[in-house]
Formats: C-alpha cells, structure tokens, sequence
C-alpha cells in the first residue's frame, strides 16, 4: 500500500532485459543451425564421408555467431522499439478523439480522473472505431503512455464502468508491465509488417506480369514457403513470448483499478458486459492480444487453470477475474446480472454542437450606448438580452473602437445564432444537394455530422459513420422500424444488383462531384449515397435511423444467441 | 579506544539516520502540498463552469430565480474561501446548491436537451470526478506523511524541525443521493 505509482515503474525493467536476452538466444541457435547446415553441405570433411575428426564448430566460429545473432538480435530490437507506440497505433487503426463528439469528451475527461488519481501520471487516449468492446494499453520506456478504447466500448458502458475499465488500464501502465507486453507485440509487429510488405510486394509483382504465367506460379510456390516459414516461426516465437506475460498481471491491474476507482463492482460489471458481447477490434494480429484488457478472440484456453496455460496464456479466465471482484464487494453473480441495466435510449435527433468557449468564463469587455449613456460593461450574452440590434453602437473595451453592431463580425454571428439562423458551423460544409440551403454541423449521437434542417439529410465522412453505427443511444420511431425491416424483406425475396445507374445523381457537397447510389451493403439494404472522392456519406432523411435500427437488431441477435 | 570507536559509529549511524528520517519527511510533505495544489486547480475549475452553467440554464428556468441566484451565492463564497476548514465547508455548501439546481432542471426537457447544457454537466460531472480523486490522492498522502510525523522515532524529528500534521480534505459527493428541497413558498 505504500508505494507511490511513479516509484513502482522503475521496477520493471528485468522483464525487458530478460526478452532482449531472449531475443538474442533465439537469433543465436537459429544462426548456429544456419551455420551448421551449411557447414555440413559445403566443408571438406563432409565431402568425403561424415564429419570426423573436425569439431562441430570451434570457439572462434561460435564467437562469430554469437556476434552476428547478437548484431541480428539489436538490430530486430532497435527497429521494432524505435517507434513503439505510434506503430502499434497504426497497426490498430487508432484515432485521436474528436473534440466535438461527445462520447469521445467523456472518455478524454474519464482518462484526465483516472491520470489525477493515480497522482498526476500523463496518459493519452485514442478511439478504435471498432463496435467490438476492448479497451488496451501501451507505453514507452520514454515515459509516454496511451490508453486506447473501441467505439463499441465507449458506447455500451455508463460512465463509471468506463472508469473502471480505464483505471484497469491505467494501472497496467502505472506497474510498468504494459511496457514489457507493449515491447513483446513490437517485437511481432515487425514480423507482421514484413508479412504485409511480402504480401503487397508478391500481389504487385503478380498482377504487374500477368503474362508470365510460368514467372507467376513459380513466384507463388516460392511465396508460399516464404511465408509458411515465418508465419511458423511466429507462432512458435509468440507463444514462446507469452511466457514474458504473466496471467497475473491481469489480477493485478484489476486490484490496482479498484485501488484507484474504489468501484469493484463498476468493474465487475464492465468485465462481465465485454465477456458478453463481441469484443474483436477489426483485423488485429493476434501478436497483439496481450495489450487488451480481455483477448480478442474467445479462447476455451484462456478460461482454464492449469500449468500450461497458466505459463502460455496472456489473460486469466473471466469467471476467477469476476470472482475476487465480487468477493471485495461481498456481491455475488447473480446480483450482478441483475443491477446491470441497458443504458436508457432517447428518440433519435440532431443537436447543435456547442461551442469551442462553452466552458470558458465569459469575459465582459463589451459596452453600450443605450439610453443616451456608455452603459457595462457586458458580456456578450449581457448585450444581447438588452435587446441590441445590428443598428446599435458599441465598443468592445479591449479595442477601444467605437462601432455598429453590424460591423463587427463577433456580434454580428451572436445576433445570427440568437435568431436561429445560420448556427456556427454552417460555412464548414458546402450546400445540401436535394434543397441547396447550407448544411449545419449538428451532433447525431453524439458525434459531429452536417445536417440539413429542411429535408433532414445527413452527410458524414466515413469514419464518423462508423463511430454512429457503434452506438444504441438512440431510439427510432415505428416508421423507421417498418421501413428498414420491409427494406430487409424485399431484399430476401427477390435481390437486386447492388450498383445501378441512376438517371439524376446528387452532388458531394464536399467536392461537387458525382455521388454513387447504391446500398450500404448487400446485408444492409438501404440505399445511400457515396462521394469516393471525400470518403463520405449522403443520408436521405430517415436512412442512417433505418441502418441503425438494422444494424442493432442484427447486434441484439448475436449476443444474444451466444 | 574501542568505546570511542563504537561511540563514533553510533554518532554517525545516529547522523545518518537523522538525515534520512528528515529527507523522508520533506519528501512526504512536498507529496501532500502538491496534491493540495491539485485539489485546487479542479476546484477553481469548477467555480469557472459554473457562471456558464447558469448563464445556459437562465433562459430556460425563468422561475427558479432562487435556486440560481444559491448557486451563484455559494460559488461567490467558496472563492473566497482560502483554509483547508473553511474551502470544505463553502464546497459542501455549493455542492449543495448545484445538487439542487439539477434536481430542479428535470423539470425542463428543453434544457435537459440543450447540447450545451449537455457539455457543461458532463464538464462538471468530470470536474467533480477529479476533485474527488484528487482529494483521495491527498488523503492517501496526509495519511501517510501524518503517520510519519506522529509515530516513534521519527516524531522527535518531525518535532524538532517542527513538521505538523496535515489536514483532511473531506467532501460530499455531487452524486450522493438526497431529496431535492423543493419549497413551495
């Protein structure tokens, strides 16, 4: 109990040190083997029968190895931990949080409550725009830590739970064990890049020669072995790895969360919702699931005791993990399923987004002449409750310059915005393209969207319609429902082809160009329209409520058939 | 010669500890200013949100002129305040009267709607949040710096270099459950 957080990082480094040495006598036997076979094709002896009189190897062809495989060992090291984070990152498709959307507020704030907690730890966060729930770890020797979350997750826990789930996190890096384990997956993630770069390299180099037919499956054996090798030696390698991990830090970090939170049950709870639903986070390797607070893929390995998991498995069974939490709230399972409850649901509608000051005081610098008198000074709410209009004279403090209200763009937005005409973000998009009036930016689920307030078109970019899809905070109204499962319904009676010509296609209020129309996919068949050039979304009124409602109802029944 | 010898030892053990007990305590002690200092910063950070919060909610709640008028009271005085006694007291107090505030903006769909009513709660509820384990972390640290001051040996160091025990910071919760006082006068 009385440690200090920074002091027990510093603990930790022998588990590095012991991977590196790992490292190197892996790289040693394989050059060492390497050595020998060729030796044994190529050296005198061999030729004129076997081996002999000469030795295996002498000390000084042994030094030699050791210094190539050590020279192998720090360069594999040295490229693989240059840029830990930022390659893990990308690997995992992680974003930065969007200031605007509100899911991705709360999770910034919930990380700053955790960081405090643990006494002023600096920790960034990112989104996986993922609707599986998982929420990871990484950091850096150099002090910089991320704690990352998928869409999914940010989605289906209330607010104490998420705080649970990030204080979990948070102490994996407090404990200094997310460096070792976000050392490790570098280290495969080296492999895995290699893979990808053989792959593109072999799929290029095919369809470049197509003509060459004998050239393409000779390069295609060649391909195969290539890769069957190293996809054997990662595996072996990964498991071998595993055993760096300790089942045991998982137990700790939950200790460690409940020290920091003083919330077990919150914990518990969220535990036992990931456990529930589906908790992959897109096309991950599988090198990676050692930094996730629960692995990616459901494992009967992992849910079992024992010598041999207990050394090769990366995370302990959920039920003992449940177990020790609910025995600290003297709580049992059943009481637990009962207390969790779906998060409530509100009709589906557009908000304003409010504005980047929302949380700054507001200064008073203005004043106005009003009744033949300097009146203030006012904030800029104050003036308008006055009753200013664009004729008024005015004088902010700051400037000094006396003014109409018309002439200064500041008061001028605000008297707009009071009107309800032309809300802040209305320059940032272009024009609707069913009624030409400007597009507003608005939030949809709490996430930013440009809205148009006549028909109700949404338009979105790509990787903001995946984060609306991820959540269930809305409820849709019966039409929606009706609509989207007779949609569903003609399409099992009687498919049609996916893209078809239309005679009059919108235009991308973004870019102006053409936009596709076709359906969002084959298991999803609503018609939306696609800008390719933009990477973004046109919604018809009441198509993303129909997507969603489908894409829920199709949610509801995985989990729940499970 | 050998007494001396032994007697130097123990001098120098004696000096050595001395050092050592006093290094700890100033140590200590800088853990728990620090961890006031934090408290500080969410606390002024929650008496800059809240004119904001009033100033959205004024227009929606047009008849609780009271209730806003006891939070912008209760804030006034809570910046006022400079004691670890008397910020307790002027917080609980302004605790009180947004717990209040919020019961009564239930009333009011359209307000409870307002995105930017929506940003400063969740601003609030995370500002709380942090005042909260802020306020854990310098407890966690009174505590043991306390400890350290009261217990035997190192209370004659604490004593001598006069190191006093540290005050607790104890708050109630925003969150905690009470019935709203509604007054129908």
């Amino acid at each position: 109990m009385s440690y200090s957080f920074v002091e027990i990082e510093k603990q930790k480094t022998w588990v590095i040190k012991s991977v590196f040495v790992f490292l190197l006598a892996f790289y040693f036997v394989i050059a060492e083997i390497l050595w020998l076979v060729t030796k044994a094709f190529f050296s005198e002896p061999l030729a004129s029968g076997l081996p002999g009189r000469a030795p295996l190897f002498t000390p000084a062809e042994a030094l030699l190895v050791f210094a190539v495989s050590l020279l192998l060992a720090y360069t594999h090291w040295y490229f693989s931990t240059k840029d830990m984070i930022s390659g893990i990152l990308t690997m995992l498709d992680a974003h930065s949080p969007d200031k605007k959307d509100s899911y991705h507020r709360v999770f910034k704030n919930v990380v700053d409550e955790v960081s405090i907690a643990t006494g002023g730890m600096h920790i960034d966060c990112y989104v996986v725009p993922v609707s599986g729930m998982n929420a990871f770890a990484i950091s850096d020797g150099k002090g910089a830590s991320v704690i990352g979350v998928t869409e999914g997750l940010l989605s289906r826990l209330n607010r104490s739970q998420l705080e649970a789930v990030v204080g979990h996190e948070a102490a994996h890096i407090a404990s200094g064990d997310s460096l070792s384990t976000t050392v490790i997956c570098s280290l495969f993630g080296i492999y895995a890049a290699l893979l990808d770069v053989v792959n593109r390299l072999t799929m290029k180099d095919s369809s470049d020669r197509d003509d060459y037919g004998v050239n393409v499956g000779a390069r295609f054996a060649a391909y195969l072995v290539i890769v069957s090798v190293i996809l054997a030696v990662v595996k072996q390698v990964n498991l071998l790895l595993n055993m760096f991990i300790s089942r045991q830090r998982e137990y700790r970090a939950d200790a460690v969360a409940v020290r920091l939170t003083r919330n077990p049950i919150a914990l518990a709870e969220s535990l036992y919702i990931i456990s529930k639903g589906w908790r992959g986070v897109g096309a991950v390797p599988g090198s990676l699931a050692p930094l996730f607070i629960m692995n990616t893929d459901l494992k009967a390995f992992d849910e079992s005791d024992g010598l041999f998991p207990d050394l090769f498995s990366t995370h302990p069974p959920v039920r003992q993990r449940l177990a020790i939490l609910l025995g600290m709230a003297h709580a049992d399972l059943a009481g637990l399923k009962k207390s969790i409850r779906p998060l409530p649901k509100v009709p589906a509608d557009t908000g304003k987004v409010p504005p980047e000051d929302v949380f700054e005081s507001p200064v008073k610098d203005w004043i106005l002449y009003k009744d033949n008198s300097w009146q203030g000074p006012f904030t800029m709410a104050d003036l308008l409750s006055l009753g200013i209009d664009p004729s008024s004279w005015i004088s902010n403090v700051r400037e000094g310059i006396i003014k109409h209200a018309a002439e200064d763009t500041a008061v001028t937005q605000a008297i707009r915005d009071r009107a309800g005409k032309g809300p802040a973000g209305a320059t940032a998009g272009g024009d609707c393209p069913r009624c030409k009036q400007s597009l507003a930016e608005m939030l949809y689920e709490g996430a930013p969207v440009l809205d148009c307030g006549f028909c109700g078109g949404i338009y979105a970019k790509r990787n903001v319609v995946s984060r609306v899809l991820a959540r269930e905070n809305y409820s849709f109204s019966q039409e929606v429902k009706d609509m989207a499962d007779s949609l569903q319904k003609v399409m099992w009676l009687s498919p049609r082809p996916n893209h078809y010509r239309i005679t009059d296609p919108l235009d991308c209020p973004y870019c102006g160009k053409k936009m596709y129309r076709g359906f969002f996919s084959y298991g999803l068949p609503v018609e939306i329209d696609r800008c390719p050039a933009c990477d973004s979304i046109w919604f018809d009124r009441n198509e993303l409520e129909m997507l969603q409602y489908l894409i829920e109802e199709n949610r509801v029944l995985e989990i729940g058939s499970r | 010669m050998v007494a001396v010898f032994i007697l130097l030892i123990v001098v120098i053990a004696a000096v050595l500890w001395l050092i050592g007990a006093y290094n700890g305590l100033v140590q200590l002690k800088l853990r728990v200013t620090n961890g006031w200092a934090q408290i500080d910063v969410q606390l002024k950070r929650r008496h800059d949100l809240i004119p904001n919060l009033v100033e959205t909610a004024k227009g929606y709640m047009k008849f609780e002129k009271e209730t806003l008028e006891s939070v912008i009271k209760a804030r006034t005085q809570a910046t006022q305040a400079t004691s670890v006694k008397d910020k307790e007291g002027a917080e609980n107090l302004l605790t009180g009267a947004l717990r209040s505030l919020f019961a009564v903006s239930e009333k009011y769909p359209e307000l409870k709607a307002n995105q930017n009513m929506l940003a400063l709660q969740e601003e609030l509820t995370s500002t709380e949040n942090k005042i909260a384990f802020a306020r854990q972390y310098y407890n966690d640290e009174v505590t043991r710096y306390n400890t350290t001051v009261k217990m035997f040996p190192t209370n004659t160091v604490a004593s001598m270099f006069g190191f006093t025990a540290a005050e607790f910071f104890e708050l109630k919760d925003l969150a905690e459950k009470e019935p709203p006082k509604v007054s129908f006068a």
